[in-house]
């Protein structure tokens, strides 16, 4: 990963882990204190349900004791009727279901029943069919309970069916003599009440049987608040034995929107911080990124050679004064180089001056000797002068067309010209190039496939290849066995995919390690005895230079030698950078 | 023409409508302040000579029925047909009877007296027919002569119905110049009984409908507007029994009890049959009396066939037979007379009463007779029954349908069975009684005859059934077999009247008399009751 991104990585993650763990610490807060807030609405709604269901037991409880009197209008005149004419006649019980429905309306109740001697009803405004019957419950209730109200399940005329309802019901009885009377008194417990314990959207009740039957059903927001186990308050019968129970369901749905909404906020917060952290990362890392691209442009051109490109120093900070070093540093090294240059040259000049006066030293001697020779046996006049003679002058001869083929030979490396480009083909250029070994020579041609064409003199790479073969077979030749010498030429793309690589291999001797660095050195070589010159590496070494190529020379496991011609596909373009 | 020499003059004409009119002036007699003991009578002309001189202007006070006059009055529910042939209710039986006579009529004795015969059927046995002579001179509303081959047209009518059993064993009703001959096996001793029945009502030509209705009776309809629950009548003055004494008769029904007290109670309406009741401890404008009829109309549960699998079993009307507490019936109404029962037949008639356990029902029994049947092709337990929802459908204008069918989903719901209520005019009502498009439905069935045979040939014809299935056989045992309806009970009606409105009787059906009422005197206002 680059610098620049490597930095906004790390700007974002300083940046976000701060505000993540100020999230997560505000969400628990939040949530703790929302959660004691639901655990109190939870306590408060079951003490609604249980103060409802006892403000709905006392009015019930109320409305018996009002009812069960003789100072009671409507029981009151039922029981003068009955110590009057001693039963009830049925104009008195017409008289009797028209006020009823009024007492019941009035005094708020749902259920309302009288009954007499033998239990029969005579007042049932609630279900009017049920007058004249035999009802013992009313009695058996009110000697049970007293007026404590109970609660029980009736049955009451809707306006078209009998429904069956909870209510809440008390029982008195009355006496007067020998007449006693038995008055129950009830409220249905309805959606009032619910409604006194539901909050929209918050908290919902419900009243369902023992067995799990719905009474009184919720709201459409049952479902969705009963995420929690619901309240449930029991209402008993007369023997204690839950009839019914409300159920309450308390939505802890604020909690969770509450915490997914400080989640939200505290996700936005970040992102937004993570932007601004970001796009102030980029322009730093720009800024920053722009100095180190100088930099690393700077140095791919020292790399290249170009020690006159200089970076800008636009800051004083340490990339500044980076830049400043670097400039510093390429103006010394400009510097170095020039001297370096001066002294590589001289010691070129001394070396090939050297060589040239080894090589021209070689043959001096032979011809001196000679020439003393001949002044020897001319002064002595030997008798074998002309023999002498002609065998010094001939030996005079070869050494001075030594001399003459070694001056031609460094003249021709002197003035090598410089490679005329074009777009060649290497494959086609290396197989017309060795065609003339074929049959000759044990050579492998390994065309690699889908080269590309790359910039090059045709006629110096094929000076190249024909240089490098000719040493392959010298030293194949050296082999023990030379039929099982095999030179093996290959063309393939280059692993960076930016050069073209042209290798040839050979099973012969190989290379001493002590010899590595000079094979490419003018004048350097093993084959004097062979007349070897020792400039054939030397100009392979200067046309792939002249390329911007590289050569390098390894040895192969087992044995031989092995030569990487490294050529650019364009003219120019140096193999380093791929590198980098 | 005044009022006593109208009644001198009918007397006369019509010597067999001699006992009503008789009972009337009798009944006027007895009402006749004039007639009381000495200190009474003494009391009375000493307030009339003071009247007198505070009122130098001749007297007001009538002493003889005045012709004239409008009388409003309630129809115990809404007339679902003004079709002789196919009343059943009170309503009914009480409109067509002021529209249409028959060839007899029961009077309130139960006695029978021709209307449009002119004497008893005679059997002319050389023939094999029996004849009926018709009175001469009589006629229509329209003012067509009420010939044999009109009467005989009717009477047709009625062999093709479903109350062809009035005329058992008559195979052709001919028309013989001033008479009609019954020809087939007739039994004389019933046939004038039958045919004093409200459903042997002559009408002319066509069926009626809506207010197109031709009949014979002593008024004539003029407008039947069931939106403003309204019929009107008015006297036909050529009717051959004499013209009624009041020129109309607006007869309404109400959709609460309330609204026909509040209509009574503020002097709208001159006859209640719910009293005054609507406003706690007010004095009614007018004084009233009321005046009681004959435990006549019985009031059933009836069955239909949209869940034959269930009202279609005699077992499940058993069973609600034995669930009903009927004692509960004692309570309805206002005052007016109600005889629980279990039998079609009135007690007047010979019906038995009810037993001591039927007025709080027999649960345990009818639960035993409907888990009897849990075996069977479709178990009748609680479970099966309370699935299917029962209707029990009420007539809407009918004041007690409601009451009672509360009482009937008691029972019901004693057996498991659930059910509902649904309110439905009566015309509507009627439609899906004869379409069988029901479950349960309150009906009421009036006749005005003392016949237990007849009531329950009438019973019969409650159920559906093909027609002509109920002519013949033993009606009794049929009843028995097939329980076509649950008796409730026997109610009589409690009209409350004015004090001006005089005459006012009930027949034996329970109907009430609008052909002698009249108007007396002024309205009075009522007593004040002493603290």
């Amino acid at each position: 990963m680059k610098l620049r991104g490597r930095f906004i990585l790390t700007l974002a993650l300083a940046a976000l882990v701060p505000i993540a763990v100020a999230a997560v610490i505000t969400r628990e807060v939040v949530a703790r204190g929302l959660r004691e807030d639901y655990v109190d609405d939870r306590r408060n709604v079951e003490s609604t349900v249980r103060r409802e269901v006892q403000r709905l037991s006392t009015l019930v409880a109320e409305a018996v004791q009002s009812l069960a009197s003789s100072s009671n209008w409507m029981v009151g005149g039922l029981l003068r009727e009955l110590v009057t004419r001693g039963a009830v006649g049925a104009d008195y019980q017409r008289v009797l279901r028209e006020q009823g429905r009024s007492v019941m309306r009035g005094l708020s109740l749902d259920v309302l029943t009288i009954t007499g001697a033998f239990d029969e009803v005579l007042v049932s405004p609630h279900f009017r069919a049920a007058t004249g019957e035999a009802d013992p419950a009313v009695a058996a209730l009110s000697r049970a309970t007293n007026g404590k109200p109970v609660f029980a399940l009736d049955k009451v005329m809707n306006q078209a069916t009998v429904e069956t309802v909870l209510v809440a019901k008390a029982a008195l009885g009355v006496r007067d003599g020998d007449h006693a009377l038995a008055v129950a008194a009830g409220r249905r417990l309805g959606a009032d009440l619910l409604a006194a314990v539901r909050r929209d959207g918050r908290v919902d009740a419900r009243v369902v049987a023992p067995d799990g039957a719905i009474l009184l059903p919720g709201t459409s927001q049952w479902s969705a608040l009963a995420r929690e186990p619901a309240i449930r308050v029991p209402l008993v019968d007369r023997s204690g034995a839950p009839v019914a129970y409300i159920e309450a369901v308390v939505s802890d749905g604020d909690l969770d929107r509450v915490l997914f909404n400080v989640t939200l906020a505290s996700a936005v917060l970040a992102l937004l911080a993570l932007g601004v952290v970001v796009l102030i990362g980029f322009l730093v890392a720009r800024s920053l990124a722009r100095d180190l691209d100088s930099l690393v442009q700077g140095s791919l051109a020292a790399a290249r050679g170009d020690l006159d490109h200089r970076v800008p120093v636009r800051s004083r900070d340490e990339v500044g004064a980076v830049a400043s070093a670097f400039n510093f540093m390429m103006e010394d090294l400009r510097t170095s180089k020039d001297r370096l240059v001066i002294a590589e040259r001289i010691a070129a000049w001394q070396e090939i001056a050297r060589r040239l006066a080894h090589e021209i030293k070689n043959p001096l001697t032979p011809i001196q000797m000679a020439m003393d020779t001949l002044r020897k046996t001319w002064k002595k006049q030997h008798p074998s002068f002309e023999e002498i003679f002609e065998e010094s002058t001939s030996t005079v001869l070869e050494e001075v067309d030594r001399l003459k083929r070694i001056v031609t030979e460094f003249s021709d490396f002197a003035r090598m010209p410089k490679p005329e480009f074009a777009r060649i083909d290497v494959n086609d250029a290396v197989t017309s190039s060795l065609s003339l070994y074929q049959g000759s020579t044990p050579l492998e041609l390994r065309p690699g496939p889908g080269l590309p064409a790359i910039d090059a003199d045709r006629r110096q790479l094929a000076q190249v290849l024909l240089n490098l073969v000719e040493n392959a077979r010298d030293a194949i030749a050296q082999r023990a066995d030379p039929a099982g010498g095999k030179i093996s030429v290959v063309t393939r793309v280059g692993e960076a995919g930016d050069r073209v690589e042209v290798i040839v291999e050979d099973n012969g001797p190989g290379v001493p390690a002590d010899r590595k660095e000079k094979v490419f050195s003018p004048y350097f070589t093993t084959k004097e005895h062979k007349g070897g010159t020792g400039l054939g590496l030397a100009i392979v070494h200067r046309i792939v230079s002249d390329h911007g190529g590289r050569i390098s020379l390894t040895n192969v496991l087992g044995g031989g030698a092995r030569f990487t011609v490294e050529l650019p596909l364009r003219n120019g373009t140096a193999l380093l950078a791929s590198r980098i | 023409m005044s009022g006593r020499a109208g009644v001198a003059r009918l007397s006369a004409e019509a010597p067999w409508r001699g006992p009503a009119r008789a009972g009337l002036a009798a009944r006027l007699a007895r009402k006749a302040p004039w007639r009381g003991p000495a200190r009474a009578r003494l009391a009375l002309a000493l307030a009339l000579a003071a009247v007198c001189a505070a009122r130098c202007s001749a007297a007001r006070a009538e002493t003889r029925p005045r012709y004239g006059g409008r009388v409003e009055a309630a129809l115990l529910g809404a007339p679902a047909t003004i079709d002789p042939v196919q009343a059943r209710s009170h309503a009914e039986i009480s409109l067509v009877g002021l529209l249409f006579d028959g060839l007899y009529r029961l009077d309130e004795l139960g006695g029978v007296a021709p209307q449009l015969a002119a004497g008893p059927p005679i059997l002319d046995e050389a023939r094999g027919v029996v004849r009926i002579p018709l009175r001469p001179g009589a006629i229509f509303h329209d003012g067509s002569a009420i010939t044999s081959a009109a009467v005989a047209a009717s009477l047709e009518r009625v062999r093709a119905s479903e109350v062809a059993w009035i005329l058992s064993g008559v195979t052709k009703v001919n028309a013989e110049g001033d008479a009609i001959a019954l020809v087939g096996a007739v039994d004389l001793a019933t046939l004038a009984q039958r045919l004093a029945l409200p459903q042997a009502g002559i009408v002319a030509r066509a069926a009626p409908r809506g207010d197109a209705v031709i009949g014979s009776g002593p008024f004539s309809l003029t407008s039947l507007r069931r939106r403003e629950r309204t019929i009107r009548l008015v006297a036909f003055d050529d009717y051959y029994g004499g013209r009624p004494y009041l020129d109309e008769v607006v007869l309404r029904w109400f959709d609460s009890p309330d609204g026909e007290v509040r209509r009574f109670e503020v002097g709208s309406s001159q006859i209640s049959l719910r009293g005054v009741t609507a406003f706690a401890g007010a004095q009614p404008k007018f004084a009233a009396d009321a005046v009681d009829g004959p435990a006549a109309v019985l009031v059933f549960v009836g069955f239909g066939a949209r869940h034959a699998d269930v009202t279609g079993r005699r077992e499940v009307r058993a069973a609600l037979d034995l669930a009903l507490a009927r004692g509960g019936f004692s309570a309805l109404g206002a005052g007016e007379q109600v005889i629980p029962t279990r039998s079609v037949v009135p007690p007047q008639a010979g019906g038995a009463a009810l037993e001591p356990w039927a007025r709080v029902g027999d649960v345990a029994a009818a639960l035993a007779k409907l888990h009897a049947l849990a075996s069977g092709a479709r178990p009748l337990t609680g479970q099966a029954l309370a699935r299917d929802r029962l209707e029990v459908l009420i007539d809407d204008s009918r004041p007690d349908d409601r009451e009672v069918a509360e009482r009937v989903l008691r029972a019901l719901d004693k057996l498991g069975v659930a059910a509902s209520i649904s309110a439905l005019s009566s015309t509507e009502l009627r439609a899906r009684v004869d379409r069988g498009a029901c479950d349960l439905w309150i009906g009421q069935l009036a006749a005005p005859v003392n016949d237990a045979a007849t009531w329950r040939q009438l019973a019969l014809g409650m159920a559906p059934a093909p027609r002509g299935a109920r002519q013949g056989g033993d009606a009794a045992r049929r009843l028995e077999l097939e329980l076509p309806i649950v008796p409730l009970y026997f109610r009589g009606l409690r009209a409350s009247h004015r004090t001006d409105v005089r005459g006012l009787t009930f027949d034996a059906s329970g109907r009430l008399g609008f052909a002698d009422l009249f108007l007396f005197g002024d309205p009075t206002t009522p007593r004040r009751k002493r603290p």
